[in-house]
């Protein structure tokens, strides 16, 4: 690791330091080092910079270097790089951005530069219907060779990175916390394929910053900066997803929402996105399209957003029956009871025949869900 | 003058014999008092003099000293007062000497004279009868109690007056049939004779009395009516119907499955949907008591003050709920005199505990114990108290802390951070979590359910249909288990008794392995399984373990995964 590389990790650690600081600092003396090697009083000569002028006279600033270079070659150890804006491996996309992170760390790999890339967002709280459009959306995007960026967060978000990683294709997260931590926990599963190769994990905090709300709102940027196309598949009318939508806009990326029932409260803000100009998704080839020339598409012709019609053939007749009264939103077992109007032993034999087979999936102890 | 006075103390439920002796001696004149005594045992001084001054005695100023003996043993409660004030009476020559004798007392003592009831009088008696004493004297209003157990005579008094005035009778004067002395008449064929008519006539009185095996005298005569006296009418009163739960029906199945094999239950689910109210009802399930279960769940009340004093017993099975707030002492049993916690309480019946996540810690773990062995033993610097601990444990939690997740529409949205969720739920110790048979869902209720459209008010099932297949399927383990001692429920199987008794059929045995590979279930839910898999097949009337059981006893474990 170069010097320079050295001194921007050390600035980015000051307590008080943003990521316009950094940029301004680099700007006024030249260099990373150079502005690292700066005494107090020409730090506060510069404009905006009185607040940090306790962190750099801090008295145990040599010890902390030492602990923080100590740190730093722990990183190689965890497989986290650290990659520079000056760096030749930064993300072109992110290049030219007015607020693009000076530093990035990763734990496994960046999304390609040459390969199309869609963000799919929206809230933790969602319904089943925004799960399936998150889930089909991510699964036909990744097989047609996209890369599926996103924030991990519950909800939308795992959601459609669980579905391209279990499609066997590559996913990368960029998070609001360190990449040490994953947050949320029940992500879990996914950080560590993603962390393991599987794509990666990426953020701009140093690797054990816990997270914190106005992180989530930083982060969102660097999803929108990675993505050539935002698509949105459930929000609510005030959301952190609306945030995401206003850099993509700054950024020029385009931006699909995911139509929603006027009746349903957690899409109305996708279809607020739609009223002001957003992209409508109705079709997977309108996303194809606008990906344009670098994405191979899977097989001729585009494929479908609808479910396909499953085969259920080989269904037992109890099994047809009870997943004909299962739904997008998971259902309470004496609900499906009461529409399939038979015993409990039965109807969780039917349901799990119908789980083996891919086509129903238990949420909670109780409650049941159709899978398309 | 010397005198002693035969009574009991007790450790826990179990009684000691003891003596009251009394001596009085020329000297300075005062009053001694000792044997390992406990404040308020020690405080009867005071409570005897004056009761023995206002009921027309003189005390002489003598020096008088009592004893309880063994002096080793620690005594606490105020049943002692009686047999002092009887002690002291005779040693101050105003009893004849010997009056006492062949009988045992107890009763707390009004500075009047007046006998008030004490606690812990069934356990005594009982021990009384084992110890082959003939006759109790106690305050009036613990007769009923006291009656219970038979072949003890049982004389209850309202105050120490009536008590002297009974003990200065002769032997055969204490026990003359009559208040009108109508001794020459054989009561038997006389009470044979005329019936209705003479229904509360002292002679009926005596014959059903004679039927008992134990003679009742309250104030010196014989008590009519001392047969309803101990048959009262089933005490099921304030058990809710379970009826009265709208909807639910996974939540009333898997309380069935519960109830019925003695399992324990995790009701799950957001606030107001019947979890609670479902959890009273199940008092009403489950079989009714015998006496036998019914002594012995009065035992404990007894100890602990609790008994109605105007039945003899309990009469009904137990629904304890603690506040989460409760202390070790309070739920577990203890302090100084080791008094019964809520989980002996509960003994035979329901220990409900609501918001277990909120419960603390120790008090947990200190479940581990008595789920085990069915019984506590509480170890304190004066001795081990022990008491039965035998219930059907039924817990209850909400998804989250703010008990709205779940809920539909967004006014009742949950608030609850992923954080707090995981803290929450994190607070169940995994050792209390194994000891769970089933989990179950509650589902938040629509208006249907509880408004109660025609069809679904016929659909619920009252309390007393739902106690017959329970009944039914407690005979079916009580055929099981016959010859394995220590296990009467399908829920109290050891590995060994379930891989017995649990085999399912080839086919439901090959779903369930499918069911342990997809769903990734731990190898030690195994063996719960197919335990709560075997009360389903006893309650569906089934010999072996099929599919549908198993299918069913899977998904009532389910939601453990997700804690």
């Amino acid at each position: 690791m170069n010097e320079e590389k050295r001194c921007l990790y050390l600035l980015s650690c000051l307590p008080g330091m943003t990521n316009n600081r950094l940029m301004k600092l680099y700007q006024a003396a030249g260099s990373f080092a150079e502005a690292y090697a700066m005494e107090a009083e020409e730090l506060v000569s510069l404009d905006g910079f009185d607040s940090l002028e306790k962190s750099f006279d801090f008295d145990g600033r040599k010890e902390r270097e030492g602990r923080l270079i100590e740190e730093l070659a722990g990183f190689e150890r965890k497989g986290i790089r650290l990659i520079s804006f000056l760096d030749g491996d930064y993300p072109k996309r992110l290049e030219g951005l007015p607020d693009a992170p000076c530093l990035l760390y990763v734990k496994g790999r960046l999304p390609s530069d040459e390969i199309p890339s869609a963000a799919i967002i929206g809230g933790r709280r969602c319904s089943g219907y925004g799960v399936y459009a998150a889930e089909h959306t991510a699964g036909l995007l990744s097989a047609g060779g996209v890369q599926i960026i996103s924030g991990m967060a519950l909800g939308i978000d795992s959601a459609a990175q669980r579905a391209a990683l279990a499609g066997g294709h590559d996913s990368f997260s960029v998070l609001g916390s360190g990449v040490e931590v994953c947050y949320p926990g029940a992500s879990r599963d996914i950080y560590e394929l993603m962390a393991g190769g599987r794509g990666g994990v990426i953020s701009e905090f140093p690797p054990y910053t816990p997270p914190e709300a106005w992180r989530f709102v930083s982060r969102n940027r660097i999803i929108a900066g990675l993505s050539d196309m935002v698509i949105v598949c459930e929000a609510r009318k005030k959301s952190g997803t609306a945030i995401t939508v206003e850099y993509a806009l700054t950024y020029g990326r385009d931006v699909f929402a995911v139509p929603h029932r006027i009746t349903d409260e957690l899409g109305e803000g996708c279809n607020g996105l739609i009223r002001d100009g957003a992209n409508i998704l109705t079709d997977m080839d309108d996303l194809f399209s606008a990906l344009g020339s670098g994405c191979e598409m899977a097989g001729s012709k585009a494929e479908k957003i609808r479910p396909e019609q499953k085969n259920l053939s080989n269904l037992a007749r109890n099994e047809k029956m009870v997943y004909s009264r299962l739904d997008f939103n998971a259902k309470h077992i004496d609900e499906i009871m009461e529409l399939a109007d038979m015993p409990a032993g039965e109807l969780l034999k039917a349901l799990f025949g119908l789980e083996t087979k891919g086509l129903a999936r238990s949420s909670q102890g109780a409650y049941y869900r159709k899978v398309y | 003058m010397f005198a002693s006075v035969r009574c009991a103390g007790l450790i826990g439920m179990q009684g000691f014999a003891a003596q009251v002796e009394s001596d009085v001696q020329n000297g300075i004149p005062g009053f001694f008092l000792t044997g390992a005594l406990s404040s308020e045992t020690r405080e009867a001084q005071y409570r005897v003099l004056n009761a023995i001054k206002n009921s027309g005695f003189q005390i002489k100023p003598k020096k008088i000293t009592v004893n309880i003996s063994p002096a080793s043993n620690r005594k606490h409660g105020t049943l002692f007062d009686l047999p002092i004030a009887m002690a002291v009476l005779e040693s101050l020559g105003e009893l004849e000497q010997g009056a006492c004798d062949e009988l045992a007392f107890m009763g707390e003592l009004g500075l009047d004279g007046s006998l008030k009831p004490v606690n812990g009088v069934l356990p005594l008696v009982s021990f009384f009868k084992k110890t082959g004493i003939k006759g109790v004297v106690l305050p009036e209003a613990n007769i009923t109690e006291a009656a219970v157990t038979e072949g003890v005579d049982i004389y209850g008094f309202s105050d120490l007056r009536k008590v002297c005035d009974f003990l200065k009778k002769t032997r055969s004067e204490r026990t003359a049939p009559a208040r009108t002395g109508s001794s020459g008449i054989d009561p038997e064929k006389n009470g044979s004779k005329n019936d209705k008519k003479s229904k509360n006539s002292p002679e009926k009185t005596f014959f059903l009395q004679k039927k008992l095996k134990s003679r009742i005298f309250r104030d010196g005569y014989p008590i009519e009516d001392g047969f309803s006296l101990l048959n009262p009418e089933d005490n099921d009163t304030g058990i809710p119907d379970i009826s009265l739960v709208r909807g639910q029906r996974h939540l009333k199945r898997a309380a069935e499955i519960a109830v019925a094999g003695r399992h324990n239950i995790l009701f799950s689910g957001p606030a107001g949907t019947g979890k609670t109210m479902l959890a009273s009802c199940l008092p009403g399930i489950m079989p009714r008591l015998s006496r036998e279960e019914d002594i012995e769940i009065s035992m404990v009340y007894s100890v602990a003050g609790l008994l109605p004093r105007d039945r003899p017993l309990l009469g009904k099975r137990p629904f304890r709920a603690p506040h989460h707030s409760i202390s070790m002492a309070a739920f577990l049993g203890g302090g100084m005199n080791g008094v019964p916690g809520e989980i002996s309480l509960s003994t035979g019946g329901i220990l409900f505990l609501d918001e277990l996540p909120l419960f603390r810690r120790e008090v947990l773990e200190g479940l581990r114990e008595p789920l085990e062995e069915r019984r506590i033993r509480i170890r304190r610097l004066r001795g081990t108290f022990e008491y039965p601990a035998d219930f059907c444990l039924v817990a209850s939690m909400n998804p989250c802390p703010c008990g709205r997740a779940g809920l539909k529409g967004l006014k009742n949205r949950c608030t609850c951070t992923e954080a707090q969720i995981r803290a929450y739920r994190s607070r169940l110790s995994k050792p209390i979590l194994e000891r769970i048979d089933i989990f179950a869902e509650a589902r938040p209720l629509c208006f249907e359910d509880i408004a109660g459209a025609d069809r679904r008010e016929d659909s619920e099932e009252d309390s007393e249909k739902v106690r017959e297949r329970v009944e039914i399927v407690r005979q079916i383990q009580q055929e099981r288990f016959k010859d394995i001692p220590g296990v009467d429920f399908n829920g109290r199987m050891g590995i060994e008794e379930t891989e017995r008794f649990c085999v399912p059929e080839r086919s439901a045995a090959e779903l369930l392995r499918e069911v342990f590979r997809i769903r990734e279930l731990s190898g030690r839910t195994y063996h719960r399984i197919l335990r709560v898999a075997r009360t389903i097949a006893d309650l569906d009337g089934k010999e072996n373990i099929g599919e549908e059981q198993v299918m069913e006893a899977v998904n009532l474990r389910d939601l453990e995964a997700r804690l």
